[in-house]
């Protein structure tokens, strides 16, 4: 506080009154004459009684001090004091940084959630501050906005941020502070308060060692258990898949909760659940199988639910189920013992067909997305080398072919078949004739699955992204297909190349990462519309720059469903972030501003005067019980 | 004028009580037990050798065969004498105290001399002081009334020393009133035994003035005493006044006390009561007068 103003100061001529008192009390103290008929009574009382001390002559001016307190209390009341506003100190800028991540969700606070507590600090010192102050109040989360300098009081920033709420990852304080230098120049010189939990916010000590760098931190509690992030894995070939989870827990103790999978048609029915134990401190990868009727949305729920909502779920969106398309890449039709293979071994394949397209239509098809999921080259070759796929290559020899050949060879003499190999394990090609064949060093990433002394006659490789199978000869120049072995071949490939999906995190999207399409999208399309499942108001339209986009705004964690044309899909959102689910707050640093006096109160001086007019009536009664006690 | 005249009058239908003492030489408009030459027949006695003949009663002789004395009953003088305190303490904060004492003085007084008793009044502080000696009759109260009224009230009080000087002794019975306030804490009761030894009944009035009781101000303040001038500085509280007025109250009660103890009547007398009330129902409770 400032001191204190005198609305009436006049009412100080009051304390004049100060000079009569004292003489009265003096005057009322003094020695009088009083004749008695007899001392030697006197005497008689006067012997028992104590000598006067000094304490009784302190309790003399006892009276004397209430009175003039009395005195000193009303001339108080009736000069109305009020506390002095803070009208000496020069105007000064204010930036405050307003975290915005999620974590500030956090319910740890009491009737409210962190950020809820954060809006009340910020709204508290804006009002504090005096009018002539300037105030930058800047969001710190995903998205950097501002607003100011304005005066603190202004309904710019009271709707800037009554508009702010929390979501996305991290607090990118330098981010945040680079903005606030560009729109307040003398920011070196301002008052920079920071108000959050600190929560995985990098930067903050460095930040704080500044002078005029103030911390509001909020939040109280870190024991937290947090899903990092989820991903679904349902292979070719099985309708049931997998569901993977992986839990941090944040605490000091270990925990144990049941982790439950919810899907369905309506999306909330339990699909799997089991009881799951955490380390304290550690990370807990956990798989749960899911049936073929899943759904298309898959929420992993963890147990217990506790202060922190966001990372409690995790959002899976599962594509539908669908076989895989073969598409047989030949000059006219077909080997007809491929095609008959195809057909016939439909359902055994698990596929959804087949189709034929010429080597030409095949690269204009390629060029506007995948045309199928298995791509069989029968006697032709690529144009350009694959770099992703399922490829069986039948004779092909072009240069795109993903092999290294290294010759031709007549009639040659099977000696050695890949019967260790998955794919060709129930498989004896002994009795296998060709007439001309290719033959192949298998590199490094390849194996042979039919050799001959020149080489491999069969091989099948995995780069990467690249599965494919090489047969160095034409179906129609052997009597491959003829033996049983071919249709058991094609379907040990098939599957193989099924479960080269592997599963992986990034199935599903993190908040504040952007999200954008794994394939081409259809020619034609500008612009997609991106859609909040949770919450249908918050859709957003992003512009399709080169068959691509990328959206940015998925700031908290749940379904988003992707409207691109004719087609849509829908992905997960997750949390999935260690350092946001690390809620600790960083009360350590706290480094509150001292708050500037506030403006007083209208009304303010009335109370003032009221507490000391009661404080006289208090002196005075006292007074007088005190003369009473003490003079009667 | 000290009285009107219907409080004279209620006066004169008083008396003052002597238990013990019926010898006065002079008649009297008072009943002796003293049997003599009365008219009112009194008692029997038994004959004794020497006694009047003329007083045998014949008719019990004639009936009994004893003889026996008739005897009637004589009434006889009283000396009274009235022993007013005139020291300055006395005169109390406002003098009321003193014409107080005065008119009561003047009012056992008159009792009395309305009696054909014989009133001696002398006024004492640290010594006796010249009084007025042996009158007799209700008309001699004229010559008394000045007297009182020109009584100065000054000197300590020393009843010691003002009883030592002896009175003028009288044959008969003789009753002494004291009117004091007897602020002479160690020497009241020698000066009353000095009283007693000179064989008069003894009556005390006991004055208090209700300034005594209670100072009527606190604070700081200084004690004067009215009669030897000491003074004394107390910061008197409440709780002292306090103390202050049981010890004068239990002092009242040592000196009843002493009083009754010595056979000395004893009537404490506040002096803001009505005087008339003092005589008529007071002193009359306290055995000091009587009613004829």
């Amino acid at each position: 506080m400032n001191g204190i103003e005198w609305v009436s100061p006049a009412a100080g001529w009051l304390l004049v009154l100060a000079a009569p008192v004292v003489a009265l009390h003096f005057y009322r103290g003094r020695k009088r004459t009083v004749e008695v008929p007899c001392l030697a009574l006197w005497e008689r009382v006067l012997a028992t009684e104590v000598a006067g001390s000094g304490l009784r002559a302190l309790s003399n001016l006892l009276p004397l001090a209430l009175c003039l307190a009395a005195l000193v209390g009303l001339a108080g009341a009736a000069g109305a004091p009020r506390p002095a506003p803070a009208a000496e100190r020069p105007p000064r800028s204010w930036a405050i940084l307003l975290d915005t991540s999620l974590s500030m969700r956090a319910r740890d606070v009491e009737n409210g959630d962190r950020w809820s507590e954060a809006v009340a600090r910020v709204r508290a010192l804006l009002a504090a501050l005096p009018a002539r102050d300037r105030v930058l109040l800047v969001s710190c989360g995903t998205a950097v906005r501002a607003v100011g300098p304005h005066p603190p009081q202004t309904e710019r920033i009271a709707s800037f941020l009554a508009g702010l709420a929390p979501g996305g990852v991290g607090a990118p304080l330098e981010r945040a502070l680079s903005i606030a230098r560009e729109l307040l120049p003398d920011l070196d010189a301002a008052e920079i308060v920071l108000v959050s939990d600190g929560a995985g916010m990098s930067g903050l000590d460095a930040f704080l060692r500044a002078p005029r760098r103030w911390f509001v931190c909020v939040g109280s509690r870190s024991d937290h258990l947090g899903l990092l992030g989820a991903g679904v894995d349902r292979r070719w070939g099985s309708r049931r898949g997998l569901v993977f989870a992986r839990v941090r827990n944040y605490g000091k103790y270990p925990r144990e909760t049941l982790v439950t999978i919810r899907g369905g048609d309506q999306g909330d029915a339990v699909l799997n659940s089991r009881k799951v134990a955490f380390p304290a401190g550690a990370e807990v990868d956990v798989t749960l199988e899911i049936p073929p009727d899943a759904g298309e949305r898959l929420v992993v729920e963890l147990g217990d639910p506790d202060f922190f909502a966001e990372d409690r779920r995790a959002w899976v969106a599962l594509q539908p189920f669908r076989r895989p398309r073969v598409l047989v890449v030949a000059h006219g039709a077909p080997d007809p013992f491929l095609a008959s293979t195809l057909s016939a071994l439909r359902e055994a394949l698990d596929v959804e067909g087949s189709g034929t397209v010429t080597p030409e239509r095949y690269e204009a098809a390629r060029g506007k997305g995948s045309p199928g999921d298995i791509t069989v080259f029968d006697g032709t070759s690529p144009s350009a080398p694959p770099t992703s796929g399922n490829y069986l290559f039948l004779g092909s020899e072009g240069e795109h072919v993903p092999v290294r050949l290294s010759g031709r060879v007549e009639k040659p003499v099977v000696w050695k078949w890949g019967g260790d190999a998955a794919i060709f394990r129930p498989i004896a090609v002994d009795a296998l004739r060709i007439g001309v064949a290719r033959v192949a060093q298998p590199g490094a990433e390849e194996r042979a699955l039919i050799e001959c002394p020149q080489g491999a006659l069969a091989l099948f490789g995995d780069r990467e992204e690249l599965h494919y199978a090489w047969v160095g000869f034409r179906l129609a120049d052997s009597n491959f297909p003829l033996l049983v072995a071919f249709p058991l071949f094609v379907k040990g490939l098939f599957g193989w190349f099924a479960g080269r999906r592997e599963w992986a995190f990034d199935e599903c999207y993190a908040v504040g990462s952007p999200i954008a399409p794994r394939a081409a999208l259809p020619q034609g399309v500008s612009e997609v519309t991106v859609v909040d499942e949770s919450d249908a108001t918050r859709r957003w339209r992003v512009p399709v720059t080169r068959r691509s986009f990328e959206f940015w705004g998925a700031d908290r964690p749940g379904f988003y469903r992707i409207e691109a044309g004719r087609t849509g899909w829908r992905t997960g959102v997750n949390l999935a972030s260690a350092s946001e689910s690390d809620l600790a707050p960083r009360r350590d640093l706290a480094k509150p501003p001292p708050l500037p006096a506030r403006e007083p109160e209208p009304g303010e001086a009335g109370r003032w005067s009221l507490w000391l007019a009661c404080g006289a009536a208090a002196a005075l009664l006292a007074e007088w019980f005190v003369s009473h006690r003490s003079a009667g | 004028m000290l009285f009107d005249e219907e409080f004279i009058r209620s006066l004169e239908y008083l008396s003052i009580v002597a238990r013990k003492i019926l010898s006065g030489q002079e008649r009297a408009d008072r009943e002796s037990l003293r049997r003599g030459g009365s008219i009112e027949f009194a008692d029997h006695r038994t004959y004794t050798p020497g006694d009047e003949l003329k007083y045998l009663d014949w008719n019990v002789y004639a009936r009994h065969g004893h003889l026996f004395i008739k005897e009637f009953s004589a009434e006889e003088n009283v000396h009274v004498r009235v022993f007013l305190d005139a020291s300055r303490s006395m005169a109390g904060a406002t003098g009321a105290k003193g014409d107080f004492a005065k008119r009561l003085a003047a009012a056992l007084a008159y009792v009395g001399l309305a009696h054909f008793d014989q009133i001696s009044f002398f006024p004492f502080a640290a010594t006796l002081g010249d009084g007025v000696r042996a009158l007799r009759g209700k008309q001699r109260i004229f010559e008394l009334l000045p007297f009182i009224e020109k009584i100065p009230y000054a000197g300590t009080t020393s009843l010691e020393a003002a009883f030592r000087t002896p009175v003028p002794k009288q044959r008969g019975r003789r009753v002494g009133l004291v009117i004091s306030d007897l602020y002479d804490l160690e020497g009241y009761a020698r000066g009353l035994r000095l009283l007693l030894a000179q064989g008069l009944e003894l009556r005390v009035l006991h004055l208090v003035e209700e300034g005594d009781l209670d100072p009527g101000r606190t604070g700081r303040l200084k004690l004067v005493d009215r009669e030897t001038r000491r003074t004394r500085e107390v910061l008197l509280t409440e709780p002292l006044a306090a103390r202050y007025r049981l010890v004068l109250e239990a002092w009242l009660e040592e000196v009843e006390s002493w009083c009754l103890a010595s056979e000395i009547g004893y009537a404490r007398v506040l002096t803001s009561l009505p005087l008339e009330k003092v005589v008529v129902e007071l002193l009359r409770r306290k055995g000091v007068l009587d009613r004829r």
